[in-house]
């Protein structure tokens, strides 16, 4: 059986799949990896199942094969051979916040409540990486080997945002305001949710609000007014109200928008 | 209202909280991914490529499921040792011995309305009015799982290690959360709960 060996644990590595996207009835996440789209795309690269589990990680995670293998990593963007001893560096591409590396098979650690990925606010899933672990690699898919490479993609700095459930309790003109403002992403961001930075957004109601369900992508507004997207760590129900809900093709641009950098928003209907 | 294009957020009275989420689930339409229930809501969440508008439909005018007792929501006895850090406090703020709270508490029939906050965390309605106190103004940075704890109109177990605002009165080891347990919760939406003194 391949393993992938730990050489360099890297910086806020985990592995991820799909997630668990149905028991947030009992308070878990749905969790999975963070960039769903190139996740998808590397697993496809190297002909797993989309949602087959992955390594994510923001950098210097680097692995060992200890025998042939096929991986796909976020900086080539191409499925390549690897033989025993090779060893595979993960870094996110150029302008990602996030990297990945797909190996054929998947990485074929223990699930837990059906999937692969870890909680980060729980530690609920498989253990974090750490140096000299050994992952093991799932058995060949036998599926054939279609597409060598893809391109980069175009990462936009604007993300789609649909109108939440409590638009009404934002002073009138939130929503707009929100899709009018250059926003930063702070240095606040995590796989639970990433802080944005700019002029505080009203509210109009300004009570508790009696906690309620959260979904992928919801724009919550705490008492400061600055907006954080819930990603796939968040928690299942939350007491700030939600102006707008990102759209989920859209999900990969915040989620790989590094700190620092300017984030809009438009609004669809 | 509509909670983007995959959800549905439906806005109920907090009674009716645990009969409406059993109501969608046990409906079992092909195009709910799951039910969120939460204090005064019920989030729906949607499949990909749902008709959130047929959904709609039936979901303007679901009931609450009527209540059953003999329901699968069996009730589950939580022994717990009445030490918690601030059951002097508590019994203060609430004007009565410390006997009494730990007498209301017992005395109390519960029910998880929600689960929230962390996995396995319940809560559970049912608390005594005369129990009913805000959060602590300053959260603690660790709360130790079993911790046995109230706050507004709920009280909680924590499953496990966190930071949390609630106020402690008390300690179990029943197990709330165990992975290795086909239903690793102990406590979901709709199940009954009582405390006894630990023997």
């Amino acid at each position: 059986m391949t393993e992938l060996v730990v050489v360099e644990a890297g910086w806020a590595t985990s592995v991820q799949d799909g997630g668990r996207r149905s028991h947030a009835d009992i308070g878990v996440p749905a969790s999975g990896a963070l960039d769903g789209d190139l996740r998808d795309l590397l697993n496809r690269l190297v002909g797993n199942h989309p949602e087959a589990a992955v390594l994510e990680t923001l950098g210097r995670l680097r692995v060992r094969a200890t025998s042939a293998a096929v991986v796909a990593t976020s900086a080539e963007r191409a499925a390549r051979a690897v033989i025993a001893g090779e060893i595979v560096e993960v870094e996110p591409a150029a302008g990602d916040l996030w990297g990945y590396l797909a190996v054929r098979g998947g990485i074929a650690v223990d699930p837990v409540l059906g999937s692969r990925s870890r909680d980060s606010r729980s530690g609920l899933g498989p253990a974090v990486p750490g140096a000299g672990d050994r992952l093991p690699v799932g058995v060949d898919p036998g599926t054939p080997l279609v597409v060598d490479q893809a391109p980069p993609p175009l990462r936009a700095d604007l993300a789609g945002v649909w109108p939440g459930p409590r638009v009404e309790w934002f002073a009138p003109g939130a929503l707009e305001a929100l899709a009018a403002t250059a926003w930063t992403v702070s240095a606040d961001v995590n796989r639970v949710g990433a802080r944005l930075d700019g002029p505080p957004l009203e509210r109009r109601i300004t009570e508790e609000l009696p906690s309620e369900g959260l979904l992928l992508g919801a724009v919550q507004v705490p008492a400061d007014g600055r907006p954080v997207v819930m990603l796939a760590d968040h928690p299942t129900t939350g007491g700030y109200p939600v102006l707008a809900v990102v759209d989920r093709r859209a999900l990969s641009t915040i989620v790989q928008a590094r700190p620092g950098t300017s984030l809009r928003f438009h609004v669809l209907h | 209202m509509p909670y983007g294009p995959h959800g549905w957020l439906v806005e109920v009275p907090p009674d009716d909280v645990v009969g409406v989420a059993a109501a969608v689930r046990h409906r079992g339409d092909r195009d709910v991914l799951q039910v969120v229930p939460a204090a005064r809501t019920v989030l729906v969440e949607l499949t990909d490529g749902a008709d959130r508008e047929r959904v709609a439909g039936w979901l303007s005018v679901i009931e609450p499921e009527a209540r059953r007792p003999d329901r699968d929501g069996a009730v589950v006895e939580i022994p717990v040792v009445y030490d918690g850090d601030d059951l002097t406090a508590v019994a203060a703020a609430c004007g009565m011995s410390t006997d009494e709270v730990v007498r209301r508490h017992l005395a109390g029939r519960y029910e998880c309305a929600f689960c929230g906050f962390a996995p396995g965390f319940a809560y559970l309605t049912g608390l005594a009015r005369g129990l009913q106190l805000p959060r602590r103004d300053t959260p603690r940075t660790r709360v130790p799982a079993g911790a046995v704890a109230i706050a507004a109109e709920y009280t909680a177990v924590y499953p496990s290690p966190s930071p949390g605002g609630w106020h402690l009165i008390g300690t179990t080891d029943a197990a709330l959360w165990d992975v290795s347990r086909p239903e690793p919760s102990l406590i979901r939406p709709g199940t009954g709960v009582r405390f006894v003194v630990a023997p």
